[in-house]
């Protein structure tokens, strides 16, 4: 069975659906910052996948120069990210995301 | 002729320059007070000196062709207030009326000023006190000065504020505090007429200038007329401290005696009357107004005058005998009388501020020699007074001869001008006149009943204090010594007669009141003023002659009098009750509709409105928060909801509504289905 590249694009683009998907509800569900974290990462690839399906699609280099961007972007946040973690359970002696509350009137 | 404008604008700048750095002209204390005081009286005596300059420029001044003699002068000004076609502006007005006012306020607010140097000498608030005193002098050359009602009014507040400020300067005294409120509330009542004769004049005028109003006055409907003219009058009765307003010029007591001399004297109740005399063309247009102006001011002379007869106070007894005299004036000018009305104020002001003066004097001394013997007697009650003629001559001699003055002993100044208000009183009406003479009766006794009490009794207290009083400073019996002498030749300004030197002021005054004394007295046939003289001649010296048996040859009798007749007696101490009515049917009612609005309305409805309003975003506010916990996740979900929702959207523009409902409950499908796949790992 041969599947066209728009049909393999959707496909593709699906699949990034379902990894976004659950990187929202990671970040929304679980409690463990680093667990929350990974979330993040994963709707980042998400959102790459979806770059890449598109650059195939149309034939040119752009999404996956985009991509190298959000790479790189990414692995600046997670340098500035994990410094965060690292203080914050200094502070407080736990990774629990609901300790967290002080953001609030 | 541009330099009048000195004539206010020097005390009112010195009263700044006192009022902002008056404290730190000297660094000696001594020096700074006499420093304050040479400077107010100076820039006083400077403003008497330009109003005597502009008086001589007039009298010399080039007549226009074809005029008689010199009618008015307008000194251009800025615009105040300008609507329309029609402006009001700081335009000073200069006639005979005005710049004899403006004479007699400088002249003898100078001499006040003079003696206030003395009076208040080590006074703690000193340049705050001359401050005041020159303010009060430029207020009320404002008020004579202007050219239309609205600048007089400026000056008609300025006086009522400076008039509030002073009578409660003592602010450490509760009572003079309160007299300073009622003075500027009962005023106030004064004004609220005043300023509707305004807009009933701009309404029927179209203009405040005096001269269009006087010139407009024969035009106007009998009604409108009468109605501003009363309005005015009532604005008048106010200030002029009038029937039935006259309650704050006793109270006014209360302030230093400079200052009482200064309201009673050369400013502030003398307003009324030249105000009445300003737009005396619109007064004579109805018969029935000038006729409540007389019976009014007779009235008050009448009451005042029995009033004056039992106060034990100095300076009420004087404080009533101005209310009396201001009774005379409006007599004057409601039977058309204006230059007497005119003349009888300048000679008043000439005697009253000498009495005032001199009390001043005896009150300063008394205080001294009180003080001196370490008691706290009542230095103003004049049954702890009596053989002040020893040891004060010069106050003595001076409130003597301003006794004569007002009392109307023949040949000094109160003699002529009361004697011309009862001789045109008597032209228009007999019994008028007849009440007058009986008034002049009681003025002579009082005045007298003042001096035997105060100067030639045997002294009350005890000799710590009477041997103790001393004559007071050149300072102060200098302006005593000159008024006294005004007092005794002030009459000629108007002495009636054929000659060069007769009717000095009648002939000067013409050209400011003279068209409307044609008007009042027409039909009026005129009588000589001899017959009255000799009256009123032989009524004065009945009357002290009355006073010297009762208080000096048999001293008893004032009191085995009063204790006669207890009810008469205390319904004169108590003034006629007029306080006490005031108090039950006007404070009484007010303070109790008051006390309701702030209990019932402030509280249960602005007060209510306030705070519900308040109260009822507070708990929104508190409802809202619940949204807001602090738990980063529930802020995620709300993040969330926001992209699904603006994907949506996104949606609904691409696809159209039917599938993009579709894709949205797809995605929320997924959402639940991962959210399922996913439970019961939600441990951290």
């Amino acid at each position: 069975m041969v599947i066209s590249v728009a049909a393999s694009t959707n496909l593709v683009l699906a699949l990034s659906a379902i990894l976004f998907s659950i990187g929202v509800l990671g970040v929304l569900l679980r409690r463990h910052v680093l667990i929350i974290y990974m979330s993040i990462e994963l709707m980042l690839n998400a959102a790459n996948l979806a770059f890449i399906a598109f650059g195939r699609l149309q034939g040119t280099i752009d999404g996956q120069i985009a991509v190298f961007f959000t790479l790189t972007v990414a692995a600046a946040e997670v340098a500035v990210g994990l410094g965060i973690v690292v203080v914050v359970y200094r502070e407080l002696k736990s990774l629990d995301i609901d300790r967290l509350n002080l953001l609030k009137f | 002729m541009q330099y009048a404008w000195l004539l206010i604008l020097l005390p009112l700048a010195m009263s700044a320059y006192l009022g902002l750095r008056g404290t730190e002209i000297d660094d000696d204390a001594a020096e700074n007070e006499r420093l304050v005081g040479w400077l107010a009286t100076g820039a006083l005596l400077a403003s008497f000196a330009v109003a005597v300059f502009a008086k001589l420029h007039m009298l010399f001044l080039p007549l226009p062709r074809g005029a008689e003699r010199l009618g008015q002068i307008v000194v251009e000004g800025p615009a105040w207030i300008t609507v329309g076609e029609q402006s009001v502006g700081f335009n000073l007005l200069l006639d005979p009326l005005s710049i004899t006012m403006a004479l007699v306020v400088t002249g003898v607010g100078t001499l006040i000023h003079w003696f206030a140097r003395g009076y208040m000498e080590g006074d703690p608030h000193y340049p705050r006190f001359f401050a005041l005193l020159n303010l009060f002098v430029a207020a009320m050359l404002a008020l004579v000065l202007g050219s239309n009602l609205l600048f007089t009014f400026l000056g008609w507040e300025g006086v009522g504020f400076c008039s509030y400020m002073l009578i409660g300067y003592y602010t450490h005294k509760d009572s003079a505090n309160q007299a300073g409120k009622k003075a500027f509330i009962v005023n106030r009542i004064g004004d609220l007429c005043f300023l509707l004769a305004m807009f009933l004049a701009w309404k029927t005028v179209g203009s405040l200038e005096y001269s269009d109003i006087n010139a407009a006055a024969g035009g106007l409907t009998k009604g409108i007329a009468a109605g501003i003219a009363l309005l005015l009058f009532g604005g008048a009765i106010g200030k002029s401290a009038q029937f039935p307003l006259y309650v704050w010029l006793p109270d006014a007591m209360e302030g230093p005696t400079p200052v009482s001399a200064l309201i009673h004297a050369a400013t502030m109740v003398t307003a009324g009357v030249y105000l009445v005399c300003r737009l005396s063309l619109l007064f004579v247009q109805s018969h029935a107004v000038m006729t409540a102006v007389a019976t009014i001011g007779l009235l008050t002379a009448v009451l005042a005058a029995l009033v004056a007869i039992v106060q034990t106070d100095i300076k009420r007894v004087l404080a009533y005998s101005t209310v009396s005299q201001l009774g005379f004036m409006f007599l004057a000018a409601g039977v058309g009388a204006f230059t007497a009305a005119i003349f009888h104020l300048i000679t008043h002001a000439f005697f009253k501020a000498l009495l005032f003066l001199g009390s001043g004097s005896v009150i300063h001394g008394m205080e001294h020699a009180i003080h001196h013997a370490e008691r706290d007697d009542d230095p103003q009650d004049l049954r702890n007074m009596g053989g002040l003629a020893k040891t004060m001559p010069t106050t003595c001699a001076t409130m003597i001869i301003g006794s004569l003055a007002i009392a109307g002993f023949p040949l000094l100044a109160g003699f002529w001008s009361k004697d011309e208000i009862l001789h045109h009183t008597g032209d228009h009406n007999m019994v008028f006149m007849i009440i007058g003479l009986g008034v002049s009766l009681l003025t002579a006794f009082y005045m007298f009943r003042m001096i035997f009490l105060a100067f030639f009794q045997e002294p009350k207290l005890p000799a710590a204090v009477s041997d103790h009083v001393t004559e007071s400073s050149a300072t102060m019996t200098l302006p005593l010594t000159i008024l006294a002498g005004l007092s005794v030749v002030g009459g000629l300004l108007n002495v009636p007669g054929d000659s060069a030197l007769s009717l000095l002021l009648h002939r000067w005054l013409h050209s400011s009141v003279g068209a409307a004394s044609a008007i009042a007295a027409e039909g009026i046939v005129a009588t000589s003023p001899v017959p009255n003289m000799i009256i009123s001649s032989i009524i004065a010296l009945v009357g002290i002659g009355t006073a010297y048996s009762m208080y000096y040859l048999r001293r008893g009798q004032g009191a085995a009098v009063a204790a006669k007749h207890p009810e008469v007696y205390r319904t004169l101490a108590n003034k006629f009750w007029l306080d006490e009515f005031y108090q039950q049917y006007i404070i009484g009612p007010g303070t109790r509709f008051s006390e309701w609005c702030a209990r019932q309305f402030d509280l249960g409805v602005i007060d209510a409105v306030v705070n519900g309003t308040a109260a009822w975003f507070w708990s929104l506010g508190e409802r809202v928060t619940t949204y807001q916990p602090g738990l980063v996740r529930s802020y995620a979900l709300w993040f969330t909801a926001g992209a699904v929702g603006v994907v949506g959207f996104a949606a609904l523009a691409a696809l159209g509504p039917g599938a993009a409902v579709i894709a949205v409950l797809l995605v929320l499908l997924l959402v639940a289905a991962l959210a399922y796949v996913a439970r019961g790992e939600g441990e951290a």
